[in-house]
C-alpha cells in the first residue's frame, strides 16, 4: 500500500521551500538528510538516484526545473505510483501558477500548501483531478477576479458534490468545442536494407474539450478500427466498449487529455514513408541513403549516428550535419547529426557519405592484447531517426463521428487531425 | 501536519515594526477587513517560510480564527499547524476555537476544523478530537465523514490505545457499508494501514463487502481505485467460481490509462488466479494480464520500463507459459539504458525455446557487438546458456559462439571460454571441437574467471588436449602469483591431470601439493592440498572416484526463487519488493509478510522444483542504491567442481584428524557422488 509520509519541495541550494508532513512520523532532520545526500551526489558529479536510502525510510526524489520534489515513505511502496503522483503534483502546480520555478513556489506557499493537503490526505492521494481541485481551490487568477467583483469578499469554495469525479462542475463556454488529434508514434528497428526487424505503432487519441455542463459523448469509429492493447482514460465506459468495440462513450474532463492509447502493427501494406539504406564499406567508408517513398513531404528529419571513433571526412547532398566529438570518458561518445527540414516526395535520394578514422590510437588495453592490428576496422552499428509525417495514418484507426448523447442539438465536433511521428526508429548498418 | 518552510530561530532579524503592523491589521474588529487580513496572513506565512519568527502574532491569529470567512480561517489553521510544532503549549489555546468550528453548520468549516484538530501532533489536541471524530463519522456530508475516517487513522498513529479502547475500529468497519464510495475507499485505506502496522487486528473482507467495494470502482477517482485494488487481497475466495467472477469484474481496469490502477488490477488478478479451479479460465485470465504489461513497457521513461521488466520476471518465473507470443517487446532498442537491456536479456533467455530460437539467437548476436563491454559479454554468456538450455538447438548456439570467438575481441573470447565450460559440462563429448578453437585463442585469457574456466577444461579434458601437460605446467609455474580462486582451480586441475595421466602429471602435482602445504597461508587452499595429498597417498583409487566425478549437471534455468519467495513477490507486484526481488521486510520496517490465506479453493502450486544449489542465490543484503541489477547468471557457475565441497569440511589445523572419521567422510561423499563416476581405464590404475 503506497503512502506518502511527507512531501518536500526543496530548491537547488537545499533549503526547504515547502514541506507537508501527512503522517507526522518523519523527523525534522529528514530535510537535512536529503540535503546532505544530494550534495554528496553533486560532489561525485552524478545525478542523485530516484530512490535514496535512509535507515528508517526510502526517499523518492526528482528534480523539476529548479525545484526538487522529495517524498519519503516508510513502507514498501509502488514506485510507479509515487512517480505518477510526483508528476501530477508538478502538473497541477503548473496549471495553477504557470510554472514550477522556485520563485513561483516561494510566492504561493500558502496556496500550494492548501492544494497539497487537499490532494493528499494522511499519505493517500485522494483528489488529484485538476478539474475538481479547481472547484475547491480556485486558481489564483480566478480568485483575483472574484475578489474584484465581490469587493474583496472571496467566494466560499464549495465542497464538490459532483458525481463525475474528473469533471469540473463550473465549465461554461459560449463556444462549445471538441477536438480530436490522433498521433501515431513509430517504435521500430530496421535492418540496413530497409527490412523491418521489429517494431510497433503506438497510437494516442488526444482530445481537447471545451464544453459546458456535463456532456455525454459518443465517439464512433469506422469499421476495422482495431485497438490492440488499449488503455483508456478513467472516463471511458470500458464495459460498453467491450460489447461494442466501435463506440467509445465518455463524459470528458475539461481541457487537454489523452482519451485512449493503443498499439497497432506496423503493417507491410503501409510501410514507413522513408526508405533508409545504411552501409559500411571498406576502409571505414560509409554511406546513408534516404528517400521519401510516401505521397507527402517529410518534416524535421534528424539522423543521429553514434561513432566509434573520430571522423576524417563527411559530405552530404542535402541538409546540414554537425559532428559532436565525445567530450569526456564518461560521455556517450561522438555523434554525427544530420538534419533536413523537409523532404518532398518527388525528391531524389539524399545521400550522406563519410569516412571514419581508421588509425586507432594505441591504448593500454590494446597493448596488453598484443598490438592494435587485432582490432577490427571501425564500423558503424546503427543510426536513429526522428521525423514528422503529418496528415497521414499508418494504422487502421479512424474516427467516424462524434455524438453528444444528452445534447443532440449541440454541434461541437471540430474534426480529427492525424499525424505520424517516427519516435524511436533505428536502422542497423549493413 | 503541515509546516511551511523551516522553523528557525533567527528572531533577532524580525522587523518588529512590520510585525506590529500585521498585528494591527489582524486585530481590527471589522467584517469588511477580511480581504486585508487574508493578505496579512499570507505575508505572515511567507515570512515564516523564510525563517522569521512570527510567534508573537499568535494571540492575534487565534482572535482572527473566529472569523466566518472560510479563506481566512483556512490560512489561520495553516499557521496553527506549523506553529504547533514550534510552540506546543501556546498552541493548545486555539483548541476551543477549533472545536467551535467542528460544530459549525457549514460542512466546509466542519471538514477543515476537524482536519486541523486531528492533524496537530499534540496530546491535548488529539484527546479533544476523539469525541468530534466519533460524532462526525455520522455526518450528513460524505466529505466530512471522509475526514473523520482519516481522523481515526491519525489518532491511531498518535495513540493506539485510545483508538482501540474507544471501539473506533468497529466504527471504521461499519463505514465500509457507507453509501458514498469516497468514504468507503478512505475507510479501506485506513483499515489497511492499521492492520499492516498492527499484530492485533486482522482484516478479512466478506464476499458481500468485497462485492460492494468492487462496485465502488465505477464512481471514484483513479487514485482511490488503487486503494480498492490493494484491498482485494483481504478477501479470500471460499467457493469455486468466486475468484473467477471477481477477476472478470475487475478486468476492465486492466485497460486503464493510469499505470498505478493498471498494476493494481494486475496484482489483484494474479492473486485471484491462486483461488481458481478451472484451468481454462486460469489461462484466460493470465492471458489478459499480458497486454497491459507490454503496453506499459513501450512507455518512457526507462525507469518505468525497468520496474515493469522486473515484474515481468517475477510473473514469468511463476507462469513460464505466458509472454511467449510477445517476444518482440523484449528486444532491445539501441537507446535502452544498460539496466533495461540486461533485464530484457534475462527475460529473452527465459522465454527462449526450440521454436523461437530463430528469432532470439540473431538478436543476441546483434547485442554481442554492443559497444558497451558488459552488455556484449552478457549476450555472449546468454548465447552459451541457450546452448545448455535447448538441447535440440545447441548446434546453432555453438556455431554462433565459434563465430564470436573468430572476432578475436579479447573480452568476447574470454566470455566464450567461460560459457564453453558450461556447454562442455552439459555435452561432454559433443562439442570437443570447441576445445581446439579455444586453445588457438588462449593468449586472450588474462582475466581470472576466463583463466579459471580454461584451467578447469585443461584438467577435465587433459587426455583429449595434446599439450595439456605443458600448458598446465605453465600455470603451475605461476601458481604462487595467482589469486586464491585461481590457485584452488589449478590445484584441482593439476590433480585431475595427474589422475588421468599419472606419468605426465606426477612432477606437476607433487610441486603444487608441496606449495599448498608449505608455502600457502590460506586455510582453505592448504586444507584442500592436504586432503588431496592424503587421498593420493592412502587410497589412490578412492581419490580417483572422488576427484574425477562429473559435477552435477548445469542448470542455467533454475527457478530464481523458492516457492515462498515467489508467492510473496507475486502478492507484491508493482512494489519496490518486486523491483529488488526481495521480500519487503528486508528493506522497509513495520511490514508483516503476506501469504496466501488457506481456503478450500486455494490452488496447489505446481511443484516448482527448487534446486538446492540455488539457495546460494538468495542473498538478502540491501541492494546498493544505484545499480539494482543482479547477476543471477554468473552465480550458477560457482559450484563447478565437486572438489570445492572439500573446502567446506572442517579439518583441524594442528595434527591430523582421526583417520576413521576422515575415511567415513570420504565414503559418504563418494557414495553421494557415485552415480556419475567416470570409467577409469586399467593402465591408469598402476602408477
Amino acid at each position: 500500500m503506497s503512502t506518502l509520509e511527507a512531501i518536500y519541495l526543496i530548491d537547488i541550494y537545499g533549503s526547504v521551500l515547502l514541506q507537508i508532513e501527512s503522517r507526522g512520523r518523519i523527523s525534522p532532520v529528514t530535510s537535512e538528510f536529503i540535503k546532505s545526500e544530494i550534495s554528496k551526489c553533486k560532489l561525485r558529479n552524478e545525478e542523485p538516484p530516484f530512490i535514496i536510502y535512509h535507515m528508517n525510510y526510502l526517499i523518492f526524489q526528482q528534480l523539476q526545473d529548479d525545484v526538487r520534489i522529495c517524498i519519503p515513505v516508510t513502507c514498501d511502496t509502488e514506485p510507479l505510483y509515487i512517480h505518477d503522483v510526483m508528476k501530477l503534483i508538478i502538473e497541477i502546480i503548473k496549471t495553477y501558477f504557470g510554472s514550477f520555478q522556485s520563485s513561483v513556489i516561494e510566492k504561493n506557499t500558502s496556496l500550494i500548501a492548501q492544494l497539497l493537503t487537499e490532494m493528499i490526505d494522511y499519505g493517500y492521494a485522494i483528489n488529484m483531478e485538476p478539474n475538481t481541485l479547481q472547484d475547491i481551490i480556485p486558481t489564483p487568477s480566478l480568485m483575483k477576479k472574484f475578489m474584484e467583483v465581490t469587493g474583496l469578499q472571496s467566494n466560499t469554495p464549495s465542497i464538490h458534490k459532483n458525481t463525475v469525479p474528473w469533471r469540473t462542475s463550473k465549465a461554461n463556454y459560449t463556444n462549445n468545442e471538441f477536438f480530436v488529434r490522433i498521433i501515431e508514434r513509430v517504435f521500430a528497428v530496421y535492418e540496413g536494407n530497409n527490412q523491418l526487424a521489429f517494431g510497433t505503432l503506438k497510437v494516442d487519441v488526444e482530445c481537447k474539450s471545451q464544453m459546458s455542463g456535463i456532456p455525454e459523448l459518443l465517439l464512433y469509429l469506422t469499421p476495422g478500427s482495431i485497438m490492440e492493447n488499449a488503455k483508456f482514460h478513467n472516463c471511458i465506459d470500458v464495459k460498453r466498449w467491450k460489447d461494442r468495440p466501435l463506440q467509445l462513450q465518455f463524459i470528458p474532463p475539461e481541457g487537454k487529455f489523452i482519451l485512449a492509447s493503443f498499439q497497432a502493427n506496423l503493417s507491410k501494406q503501409k510501410p514507413l514513408p522513408l526508405n533508409v539504406e545504411a552501409k559500411n564499406m571498406t576502409d571505414g567508408n560509409f554511406e546513408i541513403r534516404i528517400r521519401n517513398t510516401g505521397k507527402k513531404p517529410i518534416e524535421n528529419l534528424e539522423v543521429r549516428v553514434p561513432l566509434p571513433g573520430s571522423l576524417s571526412s563527411v559530405s552530404t547532398t542535402h541538409g546540414d550535419y554537425i559532428y559532436r566529438p565525445s567530450k569526456s570518458v564518461n560521455d556517450e561518445g561522438a555523434v554525427l547529426e544530420w538534419t533536413i527540414k523537409k523532404i518532398e516526395w518527388t525528391s531524389p535520394a539524399y545521400v550522406l557519405k563519410g569516412t571514419l578514422n581508421t588509425k586507432q590510437e594505441l591504448s593500454i588495453s590494446d597493448m596488453s592484447d598484443g598490438g592494435f592490428e587485432k582490432k577490427a576496422h571501425p564500423k558503424l552499428e546503427h543510426l536513429t531517426l526522428h521525423y514528422k509525417y503529418p496528415l497521414t495514418i499508418l494504422s487502421h484507426f479512424k474516427v467516424d463521428s462524434l455524438k453528444i448523447v444528452n445534447r443532440p442539438d449541440m454541434k461541437s465536433f471540430k474534426g480529427v487531425k492525424h499525424s505520424v511521428i517516427a519516435q524511436d526508429v533505428s536502422v542497423r548498418f549493413k | 501536519m503541515v509546516s511551511v518552510g523551516l522553523p528557525s530561530g533567527n528572531s533577532s532579524h524580525s522587523e518588529s515594526s512590520e510585525v506590529s503592523e500585521l498585528e494591527a491589521i489582524l486585530r481590527v474588529d471589522s467584517k469588511d477587513k477580511s480581504g486585508k487580513k487574508i493578505n496579512a496572513m499570507k505575508k505572515i506565512i511567507a515570512n515564516m517560510s523564510m525563517g522569521y519568527n512570527m510567534i508573537s502574532l499568535f494571540p492575534a491569529i487565534i482572535n482572527c480564527m473566529e472569523t466566518s470567512n472560510v479563506d481566512l480561517k483556512k490560512l489561520c489553521y495553516l499557521f496553527l499547524k506549523s506553529f504547533a510544532s514550534i510552540n506546543p503549549s501556546e498552541a493548545t489555546k486555539a483548541i476551543p476555537v477549533v472545536l467551535k468550528g467542528v460544530h459549525s453548520s457549514n460542512p466546509v468549516l466542519r471538514d477543515f476544523s476537524l482536519k486541523t484538530l486531528t492533524s496537530v501532533h499534540i496530546k491535548n489536541f488529539w484527546v479533544a478530537s476523539l469525541d468530534p471524530v466519533i460524532r462526525l463519522l455520522d455526518d450528513i456530508d460524505p466529505y466530512v465523514r471522509k475526514t473523520a475516517v482519516m481522523g481515526v487513522a491519525r489518532l491511531y498513529s498518535y495513540d493506539r490505545k485510545i483508538v482501540e479502547s474507544s471501539g473506533l475500529i468497529k466504527n471504521l468497519r461499519e463505514m465500509l457499508n457507507d453509501e458514498s464510495s469516497l468514504v468507503v475507499t478512505n475507510a479501506l485505506a485506513v483499515l489497511i494501514s492499521i492492520v499492516q502496522s498492527s499484530d492485533v487486528f486482522k482484516l478479512t473482507l466478506t464476499k458481500e463487502v468485497t462485492s460492494k467495494i468492487v462496485d465502488c470502482l465505477n464512481d471514484c477517482t483513479e487514485w482511490l481505485q488503487t486503494i480498492i485494488f490493494d484491498s482485494l487481497i483481504y478477501y479470500v475466495p471460499q467457493q469455486p467460481g468466486e475468484a473467477e467472477s471477481f477477476a472478470e469484474r475487475i478486468s476492465p481496469w486492466l485497460q486503464h490509462g493510469n499505470t498505478a490502477v493498471c498494476m493494481g488490477t494486475i496484482k489483484a488478478t494474479l492473486y485471484y488466479i491462486n483461488y481458481m479451479t478451472d484451468e481454462v479460465l486460469i489461462k484466460d485470465h493470465l492471458r489478459k494480464v499480458v497486454p497491459p504489461l507490454v503496453t506499459l513497457l513501450a512507455r518512457k521513461p526507462s525507469a518505468t520500463q525497468y520496474v515493469l521488466l522486473r515484474n515481468v520476471e517475477i510473473i514469468l518465473d511463476a507462469y513460464p507459459e505466458i509472454f511467449q507470443s510477445d517476444l518482440h517487446f523484449f528486444f532491445c532498442h539501441f537507446d535502452d539504458p544498460a539496466n533495461v537491456k540486461l533485464e530484457k536479456f534475462s527475460i529473452l533467455s527465459k522465454l527462449a525455446n526450440e521454436e523461437n530460437l530463430d528469432h532470439i539467437l540473431p538478436e543476441f548476436m546483434e547485442y554481442a557487438s554492443e559497444v558497451d563491454i558488459e552488455l556484449s559479454r552478457k549476450s555472449v554468456r546468454y548465447i552459451g546458456h541457450l546452448a545448455v538450455k535447448i538441447e535440440s538447438r545447441a548446434d546453432d548456439c555453438v556455431d554462433c559462439l565459434v563465430k564470436l570467438i573468430d572476432t578475436k575481441i579479447s573480452y568476447v573470447v574470454q566470455e566464450a571460454v567461460i560459457v564453453s565450460r558450461d556447454i562442455l559440462r552439459k555435452y561432454p563429448s559433443r562439442y570437443k571441437h570447441l576445445l581446439s578453437i579455444l586453445l588457438k585463442n588462449m593468449e586472450f585469457f588474462d582475466e581470472a574467471e576466463a583463466k579459471s574456466a580454461f584451467i578447469w577444461l585443461l584438467g577435465h579434458y587433459a587426455e583429449s588436449i595434446e599439450d595439456s601437460r605443458m600448458l598446465m605446467g605453465e600455470y603451475v609455474e605461476g601458481f604462487l602469483y595467482e589469486p586464491l580462486e585461481l590457485q584452488l582451480t589449478i590445484l584441482t586441475a593439476a590433480t585431475k591431470l595427474f589422475l588421468k595421466m599419472p606419468a605426465a602429471g606426477l612432477e606437476m602435482v607433487t610441486k603444487v601439493l608441496q606449495l599448498c602445504t608449505e608455502e600457502i597461508q590460506d586455510p582453505d587452499l592448504r586444507d584442500r592440498g592436504i586432503i588431496y595429498s592424503r587421498m593420493l597417498s592412502t587410497n589412490p583409487d578412492f581419490a580417483r572416484k572422488v576427484i574425477l566425478t562429473n559435477a552435477p549437471p548445469v542448470d542455467v534455468e533454475a527457478n530464481a526463487y523458492d516457492p515462498e519467495m515467489s508467492e510473496q513477490l507475486l502478492l507484491n507486484v508493482g512494489t519496490l519488493a518486486s523491483v529488488y526481488h526481495k521480500p519487503p521486510n528486508r528493506f522497509a520496517r513495520g511490514y508483516f509478510p503476506q501469504y496466501l490465506e488457506p481456503s478450500p479453493v486455494l490452488r496447489e502450486k505446481a511443484n516448482s522444483a527448487v534446486n538446492s544449489a540455488d539457495d546460494l542465490q538468495l542473498d538478502y543484503d540491501l541492494p546498493s542504491s544505484g545499480n539494482m541489477t543482479e547477476d543471477y547468471a554468473s552465480k550458477s557457475e560457482s559450484n563447478v567442481d565437486s572438489g570445492e565441497l572439500w573446502s567446506q569440511t572442517p579439518v583441524s589445523e594442528h595434527g591430523p584428524t582421526p583417520q576413521t572419521e576422515y575415511v567415513s567422510n570420504i565414503q559418504f561423499l563418494a557414495e553421494m557422488e557415485n552415480q556419475d563416476v567416470p570409467m577409469i581405464s586399467k593402465d591408469l590404475m598402476n602408477y
